[in-house]
């Protein structure tokens, strides 16, 4: 089984994230325990178990039709084509602090260990690495500063409150 | 000015460690070359047409005089001993190598500098006024906003990845020094009908390839809301903004193809959607307003009896007078007046200073102006409070160090990229255009006579000098391997915003003194009582100066 971090720690992928843009596949493929692309998580979601179905979006896709089914999605993965493309990060922020969002934001695709923190902040819960050979020391890169001046899609209370409360 | 507290410390020190350890993967081998870039070009590290350069972060244009020895210090050790003051405030080393740039963002973390994302597909350095908190005609003193905005914007999470370079700028006077309506983000101090402080906030505008004005997106948000809508606006643009070219990349490009109005509803939507205001954000205003206030000014000066001395230094001593007019600027308190040490000499690079100039610069920021000092978007040093009882003492020195020479405001005092001597996209040398126009006009009187006057040259199209907004721009054009320059007229930086026209079709590197030599002229010919080149150029046109100088 593929590893991902997750709750700060590696562990063995109980999900299955589908290929994106893979012709091949249409909504009958897709199963329990599957991450399937926007389009095919579309017609396949009244099949399945809402608890075992997750959703991938690609950078590009907006967040709309996934509006009313936050509350049952157990896990959105978001997909970064290069790790240069930044709309991620804001995809992720959205569903946390515009929506609320609860369950598991998965990063996968071009997701290096120098990203890891940025994407922490905003959100992200678990990660699935490009790079198979670099989960060994990968946690180190969740938390490589130990401040942030701003708020953000975390839990962690930012410089600008610290200073408000004091 | 600003001063960091643990938290400050804390974060930046993690920072250095972080650059350490990716720095030494990329040495290593084990981080790509295209992995390490946005990662180094986020901590000031370019790899230029020579060498790598380094861009020091200098937050708003705010140095000290410690901090400048230490930039001396370090241009020495780890540099030729010499650096460039930038267009945005900044200063930059030349000639770093790559493996000890770690050790050089620990040397500044010692003195509270860094380099932090000024450069990358980032949110990078805010600037303003250069006369900031001490101008006669500023609403109030812009530099805790700017320090408000500066944390907020330093390793944001959300935006380390935008499609392409984000900046701010912040002004807070009636004559616009920031050129707020070509940035990203340009934020006008303003007051609403409650007498309330707030922001006028401009988006879009720009120069580069495609230069554009920026349009007002809000006329009014309040100090609670500035940093949740600037978030809204940067998210908005983050997921919309075009990432397939990176010439239509910038937020300009976004909000002409939207539209202002769309744009506007598209961010408004963002912001009241989280329906975030900071509601006590006033106390950390209050906090870092606490770091600008005023200086111990000697109020037992008589500014009367200062200025009669002034007049009387001036009427004997022509050298001083001229500096004085030029080189010296109103400041809030009678008694005082701003300097500009200007970096601007025929056959040295514009903005360019070297170590001894940056020692004696802190030097007489220690004895004469609060030992703070700032950079000028023009490419100068300011010493925003020096006593007219010290003006005479100030001149003298500043002419032993090579940086009085009284032409701040001329033609002369042009902003000048790198160019084609150090900059690896530039298509031509911008420097000795630069060198050769200010040796043409090496005449004070000649300078007095044509009065304000900003020349710009950007080496490319990219425009880092600015050309498109200079009163007369040259811009460096490649033609078949050839480098030819390309000049426009009728820019302007300020509220009354302008993009220049050009004149016709470009010309030799020789060429270029005689052209605006010919175009002086007609302006010289052409204008009425109290005329600025810009002013007539408003007046009759581009066509008389297109006739002679095509004639």
């Amino acid at each position: 089984m593929p590893k991902i971090i997750k709750d700060a720690a590696i562990s063995e992928d109980n999900w299955n994230v589908l290929a994106l843009n893979d012709e091949a596949l249409s909504a009958s493929d897709v199963s329990a325990n599957d991450v399937a692309p926007l389009t095919l998580w579309k017609d396949a979601k009244s099949n399945i178990n809402s608890a075992e179905l997750g959703v991938l979006l690609d950078s590009s896709d907006a967040l709309d039709d996934l509006l009313d089914h936050l509350n049952q999605l157990p896990i959105i993965a978001i997909n970064f084509p290069l790790f240069t493309d930044g709309r991620g990060y804001s995809l992720a922020r959205r569903l946390r602090t515009r929506y609320h969002y609860t369950g598991d934001i998965r990063a996968v695709g071009d997701v290096l260990l120098d990203q890891l923190f940025y994407m922490r902040r905003c959100g992200f819960s678990s990660f699935s690495l490009r790079d198979e050979d670099q989960y060994s020391n990968a946690l180190n890169y969740l938390s490589t500063i130990n401040e942030s001046y701003q708020a953000s899609g975390d839990s962690r209370d930012s410089i600008l409150e610290k200073r408000l409360k004091a | 000015m600003y001063q960091y507290d643990a938290l400050d410390k804390r974060i930046q020190t993690d920072r250095v460690a972080q650059y350490r350890e990716q720095t030494q993967r990329f040495v290593d081998g084990t981080l790509s070359n295209t992995e390490f870039l946005p990662l180094r070009l986020q901590n000031g590290l370019y790899i230029q047409r020579l060498a790598p350069m380094l861009r020091i972060a200098v937050p708003y244009g705010m140095i000290n005089s410690t901090q400048l020895r230490r930039v001396a210090r370090i241009s020495r050790d780890y540099d030729k001993g010499y650096v460039h003051f930038t267009t945005r405030q900044n200063i930059q080393l030349n000639w770093p190598e790559l493996p000890e740039s770690p050790d050089i963002l620990a040397e500044l973390n010692e003195v509270e500098m860094h380099a932090n994302q000024t450069s990358g597909n980032c949110i990078r350095n805010t600037t303003t006024d250069q006369f900031a908190g001490v101008a006669e005609d500023e609403l109030t003193d812009p530099r805790p906003y700017c320090e408000l905005i500066r944390q907020w914007s330093t390793f944001h999470p959300e935006f380390a990845f935008l499609p392409r370079k984000f900046k701010i700028a912040v002004c807070a006077s009636r004559t616009d020094r920031a050129a707020v309506y070509f940035h990203d983000i340009g934020l006008e101090m303003a007051r609403n009908a409650q007498q309330e402080i707030g922001f006028k906030i401009i988006v879009g505008g720009g120069l580069g390839r495609t230069p554009v004005i920026g349009s007002v997106i809000q006329e009014f948000v309040s100090v609670d809301a500035l940093l949740p809508y600037l978030e809204a606006i940067l998210r908005v643009y983050n997921l919309h903004g075009r990432r397939d070219n990176k010439y239509k990349a910038r937020i300009k490009i976004l909000v002409r193809a939207l539209g202002i109005d769309t744009f506007r509803d598209m961010v408004d939507e963002e912001y009241n959607a989280h329906a975030l205001t900071i509601d006590n954000i006033g106390k950390e205003v209050t906090r870092l307003s606490s770091f600008f206030t005023p200086p111990a000014y000697d109020n037992s000066l008589n500014a009367d009896t200062l200025d009669t001395e002034l007049a009387a230094l001036a009427a004997s001593n022509e050298g001083f007078a001229r500096w004085l007019d030029k080189n010296t600027h109103p400041h809030k308190h009678a008694a005082y007046r701003c300097v500009t040490l200007s970096f601007k000499k025929a056959g040295i690079p514009p903005g360019d200073a070297n170590d001894q100039q940056l020692e004696a610069a802190a030097n007489l920021a220690d004895k004469y102006s609060f030992s703070e000092l700032r950079i000028s978007h023009h490419q100068n040093l300011v010493l925003s409070d020096v006593s007219k009882k010290d003006l005479f003492k100030v001149w003298a020195a500043a002419q032993t160090h090579g940086f009085a020479d009284a032409n701040i405001g001329t033609l002369n005092d042009m902003i000048c990229c790198p160019g084609g001597d150090y900059c690896a996209l530039a298509n031509a040398k911008s420097i000795p255009i630069a060198e050769a126009i200010q040796r043409m006009f090496n005449d004070y009187e000649q300078l007095d006579q044509i009065g304000h006057l900003e020349l710009n040259i950007s080496g490319c199209m990219n425009a880092c000098g600015h050309h498109h907004i200079g009163h007369i721009g040259i811009l460096g054009v490649d033609k078949k391997g050839e480098e030819f320059y390309q000049v426009s007229l009728g820019g302007n930086q300020t509220q009354d915003a302008k993009l220049a026209k050009i004149l016709g079709p470009s010309f030799s590197a020789n060429d270029v003194p005689n052209v605006i030599k010919t175009l002086i002229d007609v302006y010289l010919a052409s204008r009425q009582a109290g005329e600025r080149f810009v002013d007539t150029y408003a007046r009759i046109g581009i066509e008389p100066f297109k006739e002679t100088v095509y004639a």
